[in-house]
């Protein structure tokens, strides 16, 4: 069993490019939509079974010169989970644009690959350089999707998000600069066996580190984000809410883990990272509570979601002993894995309940789960995921960090989750009941494409039962 | 054969979320066949476990836990006393929401929530029976709204905030179970590395063990966690039967037999004097269970204050020491499930047919429906512990128990409880008799078939159980089989 990495990257380029040409669009959408797919989990299973991290030089030159591709299991899996994310995405698409805004179609596909391949090219990168321009590359294309519907709102919300996307990447190269001048290289096991040596690592890392936080949106940097999710459309929005923010948490723990030496200056900056997830746990679900309107409640819970990504992050201090990675990584992962396909889900069942009732607000979904039971399914699977109850995957990630904090008695974060996923509970509430309540005469009879029903459910429904395999799924992080 | 139980009903409840909602007959002889299949099983199983044979299962979930279920005596009987009565309710939903709207809906959260049931009961550790105990948590809640009236909704709202801070304190103290001491499974006569624990940490085990005892209490609607049961009475009669007299309160009850007896072990909770102040709880909810029923108007609620009621029979069974006392409480754990749920369906049947939702409102139904009524009659005097009814049966057990164990004072609770079980039922009996009402007389069958016979059924088990004590395929004899299973011989 062998795979180029490179072909992770390139096919989805391809589809994109073949999509913008109008008669092959639909082909070119199947094919490498999934051929893009079939080669992720491909990857997947590869980085189960190889069980140490893969490395591949691109056009075989090797660093400090070349680019260094790396496939292990924390990459296999977030790649395994986005191709995931978007085939329900693109099916939920293909009966999208059949009803609502057809002009948008040809933009919306090629971005769509775009993103997937930004994506890609993300998590298999090994050196920081490489990681800032894949940043680049999402950062526009989901800049783009947050403009597509064309209307006023949403320019200014990609306007907004643009511009401090920028300015974060901005700090990023600027900690790469310093970074590179200082030690050299930008490969990150180079770059672990450099800061081991000791130096003044704290200034390069610390603008990494604001950088990845703008760009996650941990509060008090997430005003960007609830606009920029809840003015596109609603296949844009499942993208954006559920994969555009992981990477930089996902780097934020790759370097901490692998790279950041164990220094006490670095536990002071954990938990001030720490401090603000458990602030946007806490802002978020409050915000959340608050909303009046579908699409602006789930952004808010992102923030609240991302938060959890977040708290732990003083974890990772510790965990760079021994075996307690091992927990912390898998719940980390579980997390980010089940956010993903459950505010997915959420955000198509969202479009869904938008398509039939034509409004956004919460109030105006009464008897979805008479009229649509297949969107309330979705509401439902995908919220018990956020709120994290069993069997969701989400239960998996919080019993998983809750136990993590308990063993190095942080007690502080194991609170704070279990708060959080009351504080979940509390937002997600409202969906259920307004969607159970029964008042014939506000029953809508408008059916809905039935591709839009079924990718919304099935996302879901794999969010939910997914802790039934998480065993298996787990296996495949047991050798970072 | 494991899996099988679980699966019936899951599969059940997939398919028939793909049904359409017009696809009346397909969904129906899903349910039936998942229902008599699941029965088949359960026989075969019964006849294999009284053998000796043992059934597991378990793949590992996350790396410390296991995925476990197992068959042991205990689980089987509620295995058995669900899957029985599954089938009935599910016979009576049919005829019971016939015309309806979202029956799909309905069938399959009910049937999730059954599969939900058998995994709490089969769960071969703590971490897989908190998986399902949180799953009929969100299983019953659809249910309960199932009407989406603003009334149903409030009670559902009402009801996730007591299990969802319920489930919390679950996730916390199973955090601890596997972090401190590294193993929750379930063993006969108590997990050996816990009791090891125990010795090291005795304070940090006697707030874990009350931790999980209250926990399951909010399930099992102990005082002052039994806010929400009345208020779930909003529900549509079948899940009231099942799932509120039977599935969910008893899979708290069951959780705390779990707890005293395969977790910790009857010894230690004995030594260690962890059953007194749950008792203690447990005795004062049986009084005030008991009173407040006698005060209640609508029939529903006056049923769902005497299941708080029992249930603290149940619980004061399994918390006292010995083994009669142990036998008395599993005993009304069934028994207390066939009556009730008699008494829910006859209820269902007054209010489907006339309206009927309060105490006085039900005159004159023995005259109009003298099958349901007659069920209704027996089902009571058997809850109120009339000799020769099941419920008698129970508890005489409960008594030796309590006078073997020289706790007096649940005795008097004992004989105040039943007392006041015939001061709140014994009215509806005479009011359905001998009442008067202006109502005609519809034609026989009183209402749906499908409706009355249910519930005769279970009221027919309650006499005979309670007359044929000897025989072998009483509940008594797996009882005193699980007894002596976890006491030794």
């Amino acid at each position: 069993m062998s795979l180029d990495l490179g072909y992770l990257v390139a096919f989805p380029i391809l589809g994109g490019l073949l999509s913008l040409i109008g008669r092959l669009r639909l082909y070119a959408v199947f094919v490498f939509g999934l051929l893009s797919c079939f080669l992720s989990f491909y990857a997947f299973l590869l980085s189960l079974k190889h069980g140490k991290p893969l490395y591949q030089w691109v056009g075989g030159w090797i660093p400090p010169l070349g680019i260094g591709l790396r496939l292990d299991g924390l990459s296999g899996f977030f790649l395994m989970f986005t191709a995931v994310v978007f085939v329900g995405v693109g099916v939920y698409s293909l009966g999208f644009f059949k009803s609502a805004y057809k002009e948008r179609e040809e933009f919306f596909w090629f971005f769509f690959f775009f993103l997937w391949a930004g994506l890609n090219a993300f998590f298999l990168s090994e050196d920081l350089f490489n990681l800032y321009v894949s940043l680049e590359v999402l950062s526009l294309t989901a800049g783009v999707l947050v403009a597509l519907p064309g209307h006023k709102k949403a320019v200014r919300a990609s306007l907004n998000y643009l511009l401090l996307s920028l300015f974060a990447s901005l700090l990023y190269l600027f900690g790469v600069a310093i970074i590179y001048a200082s030690y050299g290289s930008l490969s990150m096991h180079m770059l672990a066996k450099s800061f081991s040596e000791g130096g003044e690592f704290l200034y390069s890392l610390l603008p990494l580190i604001v950088s990845l936080s703008i760009k996650s949106a941990l509060f008090p940097f997430h005003f960007w984000l609830p606009p920029a999710h809840s003015s596109t459309i609603a296949p844009a929005s499942a993208l954006l809410s559920s994969l555009v923010v992981k990477p930089p948490a996902y780097l934020l723990l790759r370097v901490w883990i692998e790279v950041f030496p164990k220094d006490k200056s670095l536990e002071y900056v954990s938990w001030v990272l720490g401090l603000l997830g458990a602030l946007a746990i806490f802002f978020g679900s409050y915000y959340a509570i608050r909303q009046k309107t579908i699409k602006m409640l789930l952004a808010y819970s992102t923030v609240a979601q991302m938060g959890y990504l977040f708290l732990i992050v003083p974890l990772y201090y510790k965990a760079q002993y021994a075996e307690m990675r091992t927990t912390v990584i898998e719940g980390f992962t579980m997390q980010a894995f089940s956010h993903a396909l459950a505010k997915a889900s959420m955000f198509l069942a969202s479009g869904n309940a938008i398509y039939v009732s034509k409004r956004d607000d919460i109030s105006y979904m009464p008897g979805f789960a008479h009229s649509h039971p297949f969107t309330f399914f979705a509401l439902f699977f995908s919220g018990a995921t956020l709120v994290g109850l069993p069997l969701s995957g989400g239960f998996f990630a919080k019993f998983l960090l809750i136990k993590a904090s308990f063993e190095v008695s942080m007690l502080f974060q194991g609170v704070v989750l279990l708060l959080g996923s009351l504080l979940a509970a509390l937002y997600v509430y409202p969906i259920w009941r307004e969607s159970l309540s029964f008042q014939p005469e506000k029953i809508y009879h408008l059916p809905i494409p039935r591709l839009m029903e079924v990718s919304a459910f099935a996302l879901g429904f794999v969010a939910f039962s997914s802790g039934l395999v998480a065993g298996f799924l787990l296996q495949a992080l047991s050798g970072v | 054969m494991v899996l099988s139980l679980i699966l019936s009903s899951l599969i059940a409840s997939l398919l028939i979320a793909f049904f359409k909602e017009e696809w009346y007959l397909p969904r129906t002889l899903v349910n039936v066949v998942a229902a008599f299949y699941k029965l088949f099983v359960v026989a075969y199983l019964l006849w294999a476990t009284y053998q000796g044979r043992v059934f597991e299962i378990s793949y590992p979930m996350v790396p410390f836990a296991d995925f476990h279920l197992r068959i042991d005596p205990a689980g089987l009987l509620f295995v058995s006393l669900s899957s029985f009565l599954w089938l009935l309710t599910t016979l009576y939903a049919v005829g019971y929401l016939e015309g309806s709207p979202n029956r799909r809906r309905f069938f399959t959260f009910f049937n999730l929530a059954v599969t939900s049931t058998m995994g709490i009961a089969l769960a071969g550790n703590m971490f897989t029976f908190f998986l399902f105990y949180e799953l009929l948590t969100l299983s019953t809640y659809p249910l309960v709204v199932h009407r989406g009236t603003q009334k149903a909704l409030k009670a559902g709202g009402v009801y996730l905030v007591y299990t969802l801070l319920g489930g919390s304190l679950f996730l916390l103290c199973l955090v601890v179970l596997y972090t401190l001491v590294g193993n929750g499974d379930f063993y006969t006569g108590g997990n050996p590395k816990l009791a090891l624990w125990v010795e090291g940490q005795p304070l940090m085990a006697e707030f874990l063990f009350y931790g999980l005892f209250f926990s399951m209490g909010v399930k099992a609607a102990i005082f002052p966690l039994h806010g929400w049961l009345t208020r779930a009475m909003v529900a549509p009669a079948p899940v009231s039967a099942l799932l509120h007299a039977v599935a969910v309160v008893k899979a708290g009850a069951f959780g705390v037999f779990r707890l005293i007896y395969n977790l910790y072990g009857v010894d230690l909770v004995q030594s260690m004097n962890l059953w007194q102040l749950p008792a203690y709880l447990a005795g004062f909810t049986l009084l005030f269970g008991a009173l407040m029923a006698v005060f209640q108007e609508e029939l529903k609620k006056r049923l769902a204050y005497s299941t708080i009621s029992h249930l603290s029979y149940i619980f004061l069974g399994i918390l006292i020491p010995g083994q009669i006392a142990t036998m008395g409480g599993l005993l009304h754990l069934v028994n207390h499930g066939i009556m009730k749920i008699t008494l829910f369906m006859c209820v269902g049947n007054y209010s489907q047919a006339y309206g009927a939702h309060k105490v006085r409102e039900v005159a004159g139904m023995g005259r109009l429906m003298p099958i349901t009524t007659l069920s209704l009659t027996l089902a009571s005097l058997g809850l109120s512990g009339i000799p020769l009814t099941a419920g008698y049966l129970s508890k005489k057990y409960l008594e030796e128990g309590a006078k073997m164990a020289g706790v007096e004072w649940a005795l008097y609770l004992f004989y105040a409880g039943s007392i006041l079980s015939v001061l709140y039922l014994m009215p509806i009996v005479f009011v359905a008799w001998l009442g008067k009402s202006k109502e005609e007389k519809r034609n026989f069958p009183e209402t749906s078939l499908l409706m009355v016979i249910p519930p005769f059924i279970t009221a027919f088990l309650t006499l005979i159980f309670g007359v044929f004590q000897h025989q072998k395929l009483n509940p008594v004899t797996w009882v005193k089989l699980i007894a002596s299973i976890e006491y030794g011989p």
